[in-house]
């Protein structure tokens, strides 16, 4: 693991229905670079509302986000990070229904330099990694939820980010497929070098990570664990 | 992927969403291009009727509402021959009657061999002759403007009906104007018997010597002050109901384009409000704000394009279809030219546009969260 941070976050606040919601009450979080970190907590507790700050998804009320070393100041900086550096995954996979599975990937890609056979053989390369080929060419309706969230893990990487972002990633999938993708993810973060944050509330998941952020009324901080794996 | 591929590709698969988007434009823009169309026929079909009568100066009865309601003694005439700059003077006595099919048809009534004939181009058989009709033994004759006679599927010989009498076809004539071709003509004296107007007309026109219908009128207006005297041009630009087709094309015009902006742009927005979950994960993979944008306007050009096309042919075809009716026919022909076509499909590309872009940066501009997260 390096020293330097991957994510350092001070003072990250956003309220919500005037006030009385607080998702986010001052968090402040410090990730190392290549660690696994589980955002655990309540329903409610602002574990996805802290994700999507870390990711440049949300409007803060107030506090600041450093992705190694750089501080994005507007849309287009976050939009730049997200394209070399963020990749995300969500709870219910969010493909683009129009487009096949390798489309979905391959929208993910990009680069001026890339050419259109360059960016569909990264896109099979990727599918692939997350033993999805077989269903390259299939819509999203056409899948099923642990095949949907594969692809949704490869568009994650479709850029070789070096923090990946997961939300609920195994939330909607039975036990087998929950298995596979948390697997999967682990196994990334290994072979690619990855910063991994999870935002998850299932136990057996946040004890694989090597570090767990628990938030609970729109507060977090990291609970003592054993070392990272 | 690139942004056109992208928009490509979601335009191929959002079949009935962008088939509800290219109806909705398809529907305003065929209902602008209908409305504008027959509301400038009206107004085209009216004026030119007005232009092409060979008439340098109208005389009719002073404040009436339209032509047909004046009336003005025949006997005037003689006088009127003698004002300065007049070479020629012709009553007039146009009347509406009802064909036994149930439809209206205007019979215009001139002395025989008058030269408001000359107004007219004969394209079969001949005029009538000062010398035939009832008073020399033989039967009424009246000459059919070719869209009339095709709408009677009338032809040389035959016999129709005019104020509850029979009249023979004896000539086809062709005309600028459509509702000349639309009318029907008679001798003077045959309307005046059968509509109890012996000795009246409803008009005089008179024929100047070039370049002296002003002053001829103005003579006329001076000598005979309870007429209205007035040059074809002046008539034509002032005349009341002409007048009321200017306003109705004008309001017509306004309502449809302002109706059909309306509809596009709401549309459109619809479409790219529909997609506002696309628009979140295109911006969480990095995409930044203009690209998507970008994509969503080639998404919506492409509906604009093929929309506007079809609402300019669906237009067409409705107005023509209007203007065949039989409450209609040969009263009104769809006034559809370049201008408006282009106008028309600029409307659709311009507004569709538009409507895609106001709600597409509405949507790039919101936290792609607020999105994800449904706040």
């Amino acid at each position: 693991m390096s020293a330097a941070p991957a994510i350092t976050a001070r003072g990250l606040r956003r309220y919500f229905a005037d006030g009385q919601v607080r998702a986010l009450d001052g968090v402040d979080i410090d990730v190392p670079a290549g660690a696994s970190v589980a955002i655990t907590g309540a329903s409610g507790s602002g574990k996805t509302t802290l994700l999507y700050a870390l990711a440049g998804l949300l409007g803060l009320d107030a506090g600041r986000v450093d992705i190694a070393g750089t501080r994005p100041h507007s849309p287009a900086d976050w939009a730049a990070l997200r394209r070399d550096r963020i990749g995300l995954v969500f709870q219910d996979a969010w493909l683009l229904p129009a487009l096949t599975a390798r489309q979905n990937v391959e929208i993910a890609i990009q680069g001026p330099r890339l050419s259109v056979a360059a960016r569909r053989a990264r896109a099979e390369a990727l599918l692939r990694r997350v033993n999805a080929e077989g269903f390259a060419a299939r819509r999203p309706a056409q899948l099923s939820g642990g095949e949907r969230q594969r692809v949704a893990v490869a568009r994650g990487l479709a850029n070789r980010p070096e923090i990946l972002l997961a939300d609920e990633p195994t939330g909607e999938l039975d036990h087998a497929n929950s298995q596979h993708i948390a697997d999967l993810l682990f196994d990334l973060r290994r072979s690619e070098g990855l910063t991994l944050l999870i935002v998850t509330h299932e136990g057996a998941l946040a004890r694989r990570c090597a570090l767990q952020f628990v938030m609970h009324d729109g507060r977090g901080g990291f609970e003592a664990r054993g070392a990272a794996r | 992927m690139t942004v056109l591929l992208a928009g490509l590709r979601n335009l191929a698969y959002w079949q009935p969403r962008n088939l509800g988007a290219l109806l909705g434009i398809t529907i305003a823009i065929a209902s602008l291009v209908a409305l504008v169309g027959l509301a400038r026929g009206v107004q085209e079909t009216l004026l030119s009727a007005l232009e092409n009568r060979g008439t340098d100066v109208m005389v009719t009865e002073a404040g009436v509402l339209d032509l047909i309601s004046s009336i003005v003694p025949e006997t005037l005439a003689p006088d009127l021959a003698v004002a300065p700059g007049v070479v020629a003077v012709a009553p007039e006595l146009a009347r509406l009657t009802t064909l036994a099919d149930g439809r209206s048809v205007a019979v215009v009534a001139w002395p025989a061999g008058s030269f408001p004939w000359e107004s007219l181009t004969l394209t079969e058989g001949r005029l009538p002759g000062a010398d035939e009709g009832p008073g020399s033994g033989e039967g009424h004759v009246v000459v059919l403007g070719e869209s009339l006679a095709r709408r009677m599927q009338a032809g040389i010989g035959d016999r129709i009906t005019l104020f509850h009498a029979p009249f023979e076809v004896v000539g086809l004539v062709t005309s600028p104007a459509l509702l000349s071709r639309s009318a029907a003509y008679a001798r003077l004296e045959d309307v005046q018997a059968l509509t109890f107007r012996e000795g009246q007309a409803t008009s005089f026109n008179i024929q100047t010597a070039p370049g002296r219908a002003e002053a001829a009128a103005k003579a006329i207006g001076a000598r005979f002050p309870d007429l209205s005297v007035e040059t074809s041009a002046a008539l034509a630009d002032g005349y009341l109901f002409g007048r009321i087709a200017n306003i109705l094309a004008f309001a017509i015009s306004s309502v449809a384009l302002v109706s059909s902006v309306l509809v596009i742009f709401n549309t459109m927005s619809t479409a790219v409000n529909a997609r506002r979950g696309e628009i979140a994960i295109l911006s969480a993979v990095g995409w930044d704000r203009w690209r998507i944008v970008a994509m969503l306007l080639i998404e919506g050009s492409v509906i604009s394009m093929i929309a506007g096309a079809a609402g300019i042919v669906a237009g067409t075809l409705m107005a023509q279809a209007v203007a065949g009716l039989p409450q209609v026919v040969g009263f009104v022909q769809p006034v559809i030219g370049a201008g408006l076509l282009a106008t028309a499909f600029a409307v659709s590309v311009g507004v569709g546009l538009l409507g895609a872009f106001v709600p597409a940066v509405r949507a790039v501009r919101r936290p792609p969260a607020d999105i994800l997260r449904g706040h």
